[in-house]
């Protein structure tokens, strides 16, 4: 499915590189030993700025979900109806889908996933996207 | 003209537990109402512009409070007045000089936008010259529940003793959302970066929570239908109201069962509808408020809620969890249980998330995973024992954010009209929203004790 492509800021630029390069990456606090995202300038718990990135698995599991049928995104006015899943990853790291290969409204909530790369049309940024293991 | 506006502090705000009572209770009163006519999207004249409406919503606070403009001193208000992603500038008519015929009309500020697309102090003042003693003004990021608690806050500390609270809300032609501004686009910077691609809509957040609360307590979404229902009901018995002034339609179960999804498992009528209105309170000291036309309304307390999302969006769990503090936070500081509630008019801009509100509170005595069957076997209505929502909130009237802030204030003072609570006796009452999650909520009562 296209999607709009996310603009890199110097802040995020390392997650964006890193989908580019195939890799799931996010922040981590050493002081808090707590990942974070989206990235944020300093650590919301202890506020520390050395922020790391870390490399997360790819797996995670399907938390919840909702079918859009009155999408505001120009880009996807063709593909409705369609799925936006939350996939919960390590330590809670929420991020959304849209499942490719799962059709719309049939979401296996608490199913395993795992993470692969979608190009978008618009600057060829790729975004995280994630599938159902069977 | 007070020198550059400041946004409220983050110490205006009561946001965690153990507080104790504020020190404001029962010292701020609510005492005048004014709403301007709505209408669902502006037909481009000046004299129905957002500004014109806010401008008018002011005149009739004062006059409904009994209060000269030159007895006010302060000035809360949102500067934002539209949550749509309308760009700017929007698609005027064609041959029409809107932004010209809107600054021979009004004293225009540098910024274009102000009384049509947005809202500046400066742009108020200079267009109610009355207001000549306004020496206080504070903004109050979004809506009128930020502006209630803030303005609640000022008048405790003293910083104003008669104080006007604003919000203004436009709507134009086309659709809120869809295929507007950034989702036109095929790229996206900034926080939407994180959401936008995957074609999100306002009500995403609410509808995925909701889902995970079907999913985790065995239920159904056509559960929610009663809540709808009587909101609308309510809602047709507020005249002040966009529906009961312009489509004075009742939603049947039918309706609600067979409305169209936005984005499943929250269909149309789960999400409240953008118009064009204005809405002002006046707040006042107890002592001044002896001087005043209707009688006062004292804020017991306010509360507010600014927890982080633990990432992108909030879970279940975290909502939940967010509810039941600030349930804890509404009652702590005033001196209040559950039991003491005569009515509550939480915010139900996507009807979903009202039952979060509710089970947080602890309202009826629900606990997490009742609320849908609480909707279905209980009377809910305003003649019943457990009123809620008797404003009938966005659902019932459009999108303001404050007709849960009229009604508390009029059912206290005896005079909802219509819509008064007829098996109980409204003493205390909450409102506020949004969410759970970021909320600013108030606590108003019959009496200061």
């Amino acid at each position: 499915m296209p999607k709009q492509s996310p603009i890199p800021e110097p802040l995020d630029k390392p997650f964006y590189d890193a989908c580019n390069q195939g890799k799931l990456v996010v922040q981590y606090c050493k002081t808090c030993d707590r990942l974070q995202f989206p990235p944020e300038p300093k650590c919301p718990m202890c506020g520390a700025e050395n922020l790391e990135w870390k490399q997360l698995s790819g797996h995670g599991h399907i938390y919840s979900y909702a079918v859009m049928h009155d999408t505001p995104v120009s880009l996807l006015f063709k593909e409705q109806p369609f799925n936006i899943a939350i996939i919960e990853m390590e330590q809670g790291i929420k991020m959304l889908s849209h499942l490719p290969g799962t059709p719309a409204d049939k979401v296996p909530v608490g199913a395993e996933v795992q993470v692969f790369f979608e190009t978008t049309p618009g600057t060829g940024q790729k975004v995280p996207e994630w599938r159902v293991v069977k | 003209m007070p020198t550059k506006v400041q946004a409220a502090p983050p110490e205006f705000y009561r946001d965690r537990e153990g507080l104790g009572i504020w020190p404001g209770r029962g010292n701020v009163v609510a005492v005048g109402i004014g709403v301007s006519p709505s209408a669902r999207r502006w037909d481009w004249n000046p004299e129905t512009s957002m500004g014109a409406m806010s401008l008018m919503a002011l005149k009739r606070a004062m006059d409904d409070a009994g209060v000269k403009p030159e007895e006010v001193d302060g000035l809360v208000m949102a500067q934002e007045t539209t949550t749509g992603f309308f760009p700017w500038p929007p698609a005027f008519p064609p041959g029409r000089d809107i932004i010209g015929e809107m600054s021979r009309r009004f004293k225009p500020t540098d910024d274009a936008k102000d009384g049509i697309a947005q809202l500046s102090a400066e742009w108020i003042l200079q267009n109610m010259p009355e207001l000549k003693n306004v020496k206080f003004t504070i903004y109050a990021p979004t809506c009128m529940a930020n502006c209630v608690v803030v303005a609640a806050e000022s008048v405790a500390r003293g910083l104003t003793h008669t104080c006007l609270v604003l919000k203004g809300w436009h709507n134009f032609e086309g659709r809120y959302y869809v295929g507007q501004g950034v989702a036109a686009q095929d790229r996206v910077s900034g926080r939407q970066k994180w959401t936008l691609p995957w074609g999100t809509v306002a009500v995403y957040q609410t509808a995925m929570q909701f889902q995970r609360y079907l999913d985790k307590y065995h239920k159904t979404h056509d559960m929610n239908a009663n809540f709808v229902i009587n909101s609308r009901k309510n809602g047709l018995l507020m005249p002040e109201g966009y529906f009961a002034q312009h489509r004075p339609e009742l939603i049947t179960r039918e309706d609600y069962l067979h409305a169209r999804w936005i984005a499943k498992p929250a269909n149309l009528f789960d999400n409240d509808m953008p118009i064009c209105v204005g809405g002002a309170f006046l707040f006042t000291t107890k002592e001044r408020a002896r001087n005043m036309k209707q009688k006062p309304v004292y804020i017991l307390n306010h509360a507010s809620d600014r927890t982080p999302a633990r990432s992108f969006m909030y879970s279940l769990e975290e909502v939940e969890s967010i509810a039941a503090s600030n349930g804890r936070k509404m009652y702590e500081g005033a001196g209040i249980t559950a039991r003491d509630l005569s009515f509550e008019n939480l915010y139900d801009g996507f009807s979903e998330f009202h039952l979060f509100h509710l089970e947080g509170l602890g309202w009826a005595g629900i606990k997490r995973g009742e609320g849908l069957d609480f909707y279905e076997s209980e009377d809910i209505s305003i003649n019943g024992p457990h009123p809620v929502s008797p404003s009938g909130g966005n659902i019932g009237s459009g999108r303001s954010r404050f007709w849960n802030h009229i009604d508390c204030i009029q059912q206290i003072q005896g005079r909802a009209g219509k819509r008064a609570l007829t098996r109980v006796k409204p003493e205390v009452a909450v409102a506020g929203g949004y969410f759970p999650y970021g909320g600013n909520f108030t606590v108003y009562g019959v009496s200061a004790d």
